[in-house]
């Protein structure tokens, strides 16, 4: 095996975690999930040729996984849309019984792809300024897309925790 | 809603997330699998190519 298909192969092994967190943010069934993993990991292998270090390897992973992602389900558009919401339902794992999990997983799955993106980004602990650089956007469309996304999660999701909690 | 309080949840679901693991031989099956892929488009690309000249070449009227 060459040492760049061996060097790619540890990368993606030891970020996995990474690429399939975003495939289930993205993809409900196990099957598209697996083929947005494919089509993450071609998309990394032929950009890895031009990969120099400049950036972390995880937010190089973190730009090509998501920018490859967001044009597939904008290209699957329609698909997505007339999925039936029993899908959407059975594809909350046995993990999800953890409560944080749960809200997590309602939280990611209520947002716009793109509000998606920069939420994940801003979850992983990324600031204003690299979201923006990683997406391609302005750190001001960046900030004012987070502040309304707290705003309309806010308006979504408080009550319900609210209600959760009360004995 | 604070955002901050989902942090953990997401470290959480990453780390779930990378217990599942691909072997690795199943990764490097699916890059070859596109290499040949890719390998085998340009061939018949190029042949197309070639059938394409030949019939202009050789079948013009006149």
């Amino acid at each position: 095996m060459k040492l760049q298909k061996r060097n790619f192969i540890r990368i993606i092994d030891a970020n996995q975690g990474i690429i399939k967190s975003l495939c289930k943010a993205y993809y409900q069934s196990a099957d598209d999930q697996k083929d947005a993993f494919q089509d993450i990991v071609l998309q990394l292998w032929k950009s890895f040729e031009t990969f120099r270090g400049e950036s972390e390897i995880g937010t190089w992973i973190y730009r090509v996984s998501l920018n490859t992602v967001l044009t597939k389900v904008r290209n699957e558009k329609r698909k997505i849309a007339t999925e039936s919401i029993g899908a959407l339902e059975l594809s909350i794992s046995t993990a999800m019984a953890d409560g944080d999990l749960e809200l997590l997983h309602n939280v990611i799955q209520s947002l716009k792809d793109l509000d998606k993106a920069i939420v994940i980004l801003y979850l992983e602990g990324y600031k204003n300024k690299e979201i923006a650089h990683l997406l391609n956007l302005t750190t001001t469309n960046v900030s004012t897309r987070l502040n309304r996304v707290r705003a309309e999660l806010k308006a979504k999701f408080e009550k319900q925790q609210y209600e959760f909690k009360q004995p | 809603m604070n955002l901050n309080n989902l942090k953990p949840a997401w470290r959480q679901f990453r780390v779930l997330n990378s217990m599942q693991s691909m072997d690795k031989h199943e990764i490097l099956l699916m890059i070859e699998r596109a290499e040949e892929m890719s390998a085998s488009n340009i061939n018949t690309y190029v042949i197309n190519s070639i059938l394409f000249v030949v019939l202009i070449i050789f079948c013009q009227g006149g």
